[in-house]
């Protein structure tokens, strides 16, 4: 075992094994909130420099870089990350950095990007399972997403993914848990009678917390069979609205996580057909509902109330 | 020199107004704008934009490492502009810790900076966000107070400082390195055919006088108060009947207690006198 920077990140030689969206990762430190696994890994991440000179980048934003196959982001103060081929992640620290922030900016969206390259979808949502069925809820961020997956939670449905909800076609179209926890902020946490000091922070300075899903999490892959567009309104009350047509497919290829990288890496065909398959086969909603404090429980209850319509369908 | 002319103002000042004129200016086959879809959108503080551009997501970054990097998005937004831009925007002019401006100088075209009476915005401001009058001069009165501040909560906007009423205007009354235009709400309302099209010159439009009272026509308070009425408006807060009011000049008399309007004119006498909303005795001119 070795010590790197001070006390800021324990290094193991041996790779400590997490399963993420049905995908065995080889990290070279404890991420204690992730599910571990026994298993070889299908994807080995490694701390050291990155060299992306000789690269022909078919993309270049602000802080990231695509071609196919590989993709590259800087965090500034925190870390550069290379992607590459599905397989192989690299980290290279910056010194000092909060060694939980390396972490979270490997789930997202570093993990993203990976799931992109292993031809998996991850849409930008969370996803909650009634009765072995997988139903999405995507939506932009700040949208309430995981804030009505563990409202959810808390009436008994079971949350398979937060953030990230990563769709496969094996050969119908399923949803691979994520992560075993749900990213809630402080405000979340009390709307949900929850304290926040009884769980720990994703970084240091920000008031976002793990709020563990245990044994609730569903272990296998579900079967998609529902997908929820949300968005918030100012009225009273909240409007579900049944999608149709060919605008469906788009509307939930909005929801792509990281859009623009997808066309880089290759994949946009193959984005296409999954898209096409998920609007043929998956019912869309439109949810609209209003994002005061004082209307989160119906929220959460008209959601509730539809799931469970739509699972017996 | 960038694409990007900024629409500049401490909150309920007429920023809503004027969009609803540039969206009828630019495209004079509406015979009413949609309050839905009005220009000078989306605003600087969008967290969508953000997360476009970099990538990134936001909520798991710092504010103070999202503003590190938002003057970046706005370079490559007029970068990849064909054409002037109008954005909206609600944030003081701040310097990052690198000692650069938040509003990026290359990207500029120029700022139009609307100012509204301030004992007029805190009737206005109080009602839209649901907030006693008291509370809401507490803020227009705070130095360090911030739009989508609260960290405890992710807002659906990044974090925006406006630094209290006087502070806001003050900073952009110092941001030396783009060409501001300050333009009073009360002109807006009295003498509106020269104030705007004073207003759309300084941003580079050449449109003509009609074309400049045609779209004020269309956008006639009464004709936006009906939209809303009919069709909502997004931008309306959920306990609030509507968010088109009044939109008077001097409607404050009818709300405001003294203690108010001392606290008010106490906090921010020396830019009420500058821009004419105090008289030489002290006394509110409008």
């Amino acid at each position: 075992m070795t010590k790197v920077r001070g006390d800021a990140l324990v290094v193991f030689k041996a790779k400590k094994k997490y399963l993420l969206y049905g995908v065995v990762i080889g990290l070279p430190f404890t991420f204690s909130q992730l599910r571990e696994s026994d298993s070889d890994p299908d994807v080995v991440v490694n701390l050291g420099p990155i060299e992306h000179q000789d690269i022909r980048w078919a993309e270049e934003g602000l802080c990231h870089k695509a071609a196919p196959g590989v993709y590259f982001i800087r965090i500034q103060g925190i870390a550069n990350y290379l992607v590459r081929n599905g397989c192989e992640i690299v980290v290279e620290m910056v010194d000092g950095a909060d060694p939980e922030a390396v972490k979270l900016f490997l789930l997202h969206p570093v993990m993203g990007a990976l799931l992109i390259q292993r031809d998996l979808l991850p849409l930008q949502g969370s996803c909650v399972v009634y009765k072995k069925r997988a139903f999405a809820l995507l939506g932009a961020s700040a949208t309430g997403k995981s804030f009505l997956a563990a409202g959810l939670m808390k009436k008994g449905l079971k949350v398979l993914s937060d953030h990230i909800c990563c769709v496969i076609e094996n050969p119908h179209l399923m949803v691979t848990p994520g992560y075993p926890f749900l990213l809630l902020w402080h405000k979340g946490l009390r709307l949900l009678g929850e304290q926040n000091n009884r769980f720990a922070r994703v970084r240091q300075g920000l008031e976002k917390y793990f709020f563990p899903l245990d044994c609730m999490a569903e272990e296998g892959v579900a079967p998609l069979c529902g997908i929820y567009l949300l968005s918030n309104w100012n009225r009273d009350g909240h409007e579900f609205d049944t999608l149709t047509g060919f605008d469906k497919m788009f509307r939930i290829l909005d929801h792509t996580y990281h859009e623009p990288s997808v066309k880089a890496m290759g994949i946009f065909k193959w984005q296409q057909k999954i898209g096409s398959a998920l609007a043929k086969c998956v019912p869309v909603k439109s949810y609209r509902f209003s994002a005061y404090e004082d209307r989160a429980q119906k929220s959460i209850d008209s959601l509730y109330e539809n799931i469970l319509a739509a699972a017996e369908k | 020199m960038g694409n990007i002319v900024w629409l500049v103002s401490y909150p309920k000042s007429g920023n809503t107004w004027f969009r609803a004129f540039l969206a009828a200016l630019l495209d004079e086959n509406q015979e009413s704008p949609d309050i839905n879809r009005l220009a000078g959108g989306p605003i600087f503080s969008s967290r969508y934009v953000f997360n476009n551009y970099t990538g990134l997501d936001s909520s798991d970054l710092l504010p103070d490492e999202i503003d590190k990097l938002r003057p970046a998005v706005y370079r490559k937004l007029s970068s990849e502009a064909a054409t002037t831009v109008f954005i909206k925007a609600h944030d003081a002019y701040t310097y990052l810790s690198d000692g650069n401006p938040l509003f990026p100088t290359e990207a500029t075209r120029c700022a139009l900076y609307l100012v509204r009476n301030p004992l007029d915005i805190a009737p206005s401001f109080a009602n839209h966000s649901t907030s006693s009058l008291d509370k809401t001069i507490s803020s227009m009165c705070d130095a360090k107070d911030a739009f989508c501040g609260n960290p405890k909560n992710l807002h659906n906007q990044l974090r925006q400082w406006l630094l209290g009423w006087s502070g806001h205007i003050k900073s952009w009354l110092s941001a030396e390195a783009i060409p501001v235009r300050f333009i009073r709400y009360e002109d807006m309302k009295a003498k509106p055919l020269e104030t705007f099209i004073n207003a759309i010159q300084f941003a580079g439009l050449t449109h003509s006088l009609d074309a400049v009272a045609n779209a004020l026509d269309a956008c006639a308070f009464e004709k936006l108060r009906q939209q809303e009425a009919e069709n909502g408006f997004r931008e309306k807060g959920l306990r609030v009947n509507a968010f088109f009011r009044k939109g008077e000049v001097g409607s404050w008399r009818e709300t405001l207690e003294d203690r108010h309007v001392d606290q008010l004119i106490k906090t921010h006498a020396d830019i009420m006198h500058r821009f004419g909303y105090l008289d030489g005795a002290e006394n509110p001119v409008y």
